[in-house]
């Protein structure tokens, strides 16, 4: 017995002792190993995540703006497009911000990649998303996002590139988190050109003595989004822009055009017509 | 398939005493080679910002290509203040960008080149330029050190030739060795020389102006003088702040952006018919009139105001946003398609805040002064 016990452990030790004079270092040399060693010169011993779980697929994530089902151009002249009213628009500016893609399963069960992706009409880099977050394989039946950012995420202050872009919503003094859009451009007021700009974030009014505010997210439901992970994948996310401005409410750009950030009531029509401007698209 | 996984584990543990004991570290300090490089090896200079900037904004990472070094901050200070980068040695990058004036031209609407000759835009203040990736009003640069290119050959300005600095700069008892010190090299060239200015400025961080301190004390982190506002100056913020008011965030920020400015090239209406801008640039019709959005850190000190220097005070500014716009200003910015109402009261509010970031400790910083 306690000479296997000795065997036992020169075989243990050896091998260490061995490698211990090395010239190279040995370890796993693949990145996309657990155990992945960046000082590793000769490969070996690499671990693999998907050894033990379910595996795991990058998502891809393109996002497209129409109008009327036309693409969305920040340079056209004059006022290409309109609205449900009949009142005609153009588009110079159009950013906005998602977070938490939801990927749900028939038996209700859901996996959300908790991140956010500002997209800005003028950068089309920001049209695609690869999150770094990888979703787990499996046959998902709808895909949804928080529009904006849900009380939890909305924090002041809390994320430094949106802070960079001067993104942070605040109204009499108080801090409420951030914008989740702005569409900015001009429209036809009866053969005078006027502004708009189309803020959308937390609500706020007074109550007497108190502010009320909502955090005026929404949760966009992309609708028969059936996707199997199985592989990484691919698929878009569309905005139709005309949305935002009609169904169920008919938007009036002489009733809101600027300050709307101010405009309690402006900006809980646009939560509900905001339900509408997103589907999706393979 | 457990016991494969089982082995690859055994032989990761017995694996591990050799990913411990580098191999490496004895070649590295015998080799004469590596030594020698290592002599010569300047000090990297830890860029500092204030202690409110790291939680509010990305800070820059410096370029590959040119890390900031001690030895390359001397030698690119010492080129800001050198005369011999103009064609009769007559002036500097320092003549313009004064460092008592934020590194503007003490109140010079457009600044005079070697010949007199007036030049069409006001000179920028120079200080957080690592938060930009666009300089010069019209965005012509892409890099610090792109831009500290052009100064010394324009025709209106330094006027004169890459060849003639590398001449006399080589010439130079000194020079040549400084180069060595940040470079390795006593050769001396246009890159080299950008180089070096451009880590110079990078250094040229303004941050602890009363309104810092106000934010540093708001969030419990230690400040670095006064941190208080009066009430003039917090209604000022708010009217800053409001949408129906002044609505100045939108375009400068708020106190949850440091740089004060988001850097967007923007049409602010100043004129029917504007200055090509970042159209001059790019080509585009649709960027015609469009200037990059200034910080507006320092004030004080910057006058005259817009890219043409063309109001004296803050009080013509303002004056401007509320009553002077031009709207029918080819892509003008939506933001200014509307009446700012600002009575006389909330613009003298407006202007004590826009005072409470002034950074004196920044104009007079003794590292950013002629240091001969």
């Amino acid at each position: 017995m306690r000479k296997l016990n000795i065997v036992i452990a020169v075989l243990i030790i050896s091998p260490s002792l061995f490698l211990a004079s090395c010239k190279k270092e040995s370890g796993c040399t693949d990145p996309s190993a657990v155990n992945f060693d960046p000082e590793a010169e000769e490969d070996c011993c690499c671990v693999y995540s998907s050894d033990f779980e379910t595996p795991r697929f990058n998502a891809t994530i393109n996002f497209e703006h129409l109008v009327n089902g036309a693409t969305v151009d920040l340079t056209a002249s004059g006022h290409p497009y309109q609205n449900a009213l009949g009142q005609d628009f153009n588009i110079e500016e159009l950013r906005y911000l998602i977070s938490d893609i939801t990927f749900h399963q028939a038996n209700g069960e859901n996996f959300t990649i908790n991140d956010y992706h500002f997209v800005d009409l003028s950068k089309p880099s920001t049209f695609i998303y690869t999150p770094s977050i990888k979703v787990p394989a499996g046959n998902y039946t709808s895909v949804s996002f928080t529009f904006g950012f849900d009380e939890e995420d909305n924090k002041p202050g809390a994320y430094q590139d949106l802070n960079a872009l001067n993104w942070n919503w605040s109204m009499m003094g108080m801090d409420l988190g951030y914008h989740y859009m702005q569409i900015n451009g001009t429209y036809d007021s009866s053969g005078v050109t006027k502004g708009f700009m189309t803020h959308m974030g937390p609500a706020m009014k007074m109550d007497g003595n108190h502010h009320i505010v909502v955090n005026n997210d929404f949760e966009a439901v992309l609708e028969n989004a059936d996707i199997t992970v199985n592989s990484n994948f691919t698929f878009s996310i569309v905005m139709d822009v005309e949305e935002w401005y009609t169904d169920p409410y008919d938007w009036d750009f002489n009733k809101y055009n600027m300050n709307v950030m101010m405009d309690y009531d402006a900006q809980r029509l646009l939560n509900v017509n905001g339900l509408s401007v997103f589907r999706y698209k393979k | 398939m457990y016991l494969n996984v089982c082995m690859r584990y055994l032989f990761f543990l017995l694996l591990f005493p050799c990913m411990i004991i580098s191999c490496q570290k004895d070649l590295e300090e015998d080799d004469p080679l590596v030594k020698e490089n290592q002599a010569h090896k300047p000090t990297p200079y830890e860029i500092k910002y204030p202690l409110h900037f790291y939680s509010s904004i990305p800070i820059p990472i410096e370029p590959a290509e040119n890390p900031t070094t001690v030895e390359g901050v001397a030698l690119g200070r010492e080129l800001f203040f050198e005369e011999l980068l103009s064609a009769d040695n007559s002036m500097s990058c320092a003549s313009c960008h004064k460092p008592q004036h934020a590194f503007n031209d003490k109140g010079a609407a457009l600044s005079l080149g070697i010949n007199g000759d007036q030049g069409v835009r006001n000179a920028m203040p120079l200080f957080n330029l690592d938060f930009a990736n666009r300089f010069n009003w019209h965005g012509s640069a892409k890099s610090i050190e792109e831009q500290a290119f052009g100064p010394v050959t324009n025709p209106v300005e330094l006027v004169n030739t890459w060849d003639q600095v590398v001449r006399d700069l080589q010439a130079d008892p000194e020079y040549p060795s400084l180069f060595k010190k940040a470079f390795g090299t006593e050769v001396i060239d246009s890159v080299l020389v950008v180089k070096a200015l451009a880590q110079f400025e990078r250094t040229l961080i303004s941050g602890n102006s009363r309104f810092d301190n106000y934010t540093l004390a708001k969030r419990g982190l230690p400040t670095n003088g006064p941190s208080s506002l009066t009430a003039a100056e917090k209604r000022g913020l708010d009217l800053f702040m409001t949408e129906n008011k002044g609505d100045c965030f939108h375009c400068h920020g708020n106190p949850r952006n440091p740089a004060w400015t988001d850097y967007a090239f923007r049409n602010n209406g100043l004129d029917a018919v504007p200055d090509s801008g970042l159209a001059s640039v790019n080509g585009k019709p649709s960027d015609y009139g469009k200037f990059k959005t200034p910080s507006i850190r320092n004030l004080v000190f910057t006058a005259p105001y817009m890219h043409d220097g063309r109001f004296a005070t803050l009080g013509e500014v303002i004056d401007f946003y509320t009553d002077n716009v031009q709207m029918s200003s080819p892509n003008i910015d939506p933001v200014m398609l509307k009446v700012r109402d600002l009575t006389a009261s909330e613009k003298e509010d407006l202007i004590a805040f826009l005072k409470t970031l002034t950074d004196s400790s920044f104009v007079t910083n003794p590292a950013f002064q002629d240091p001969d």
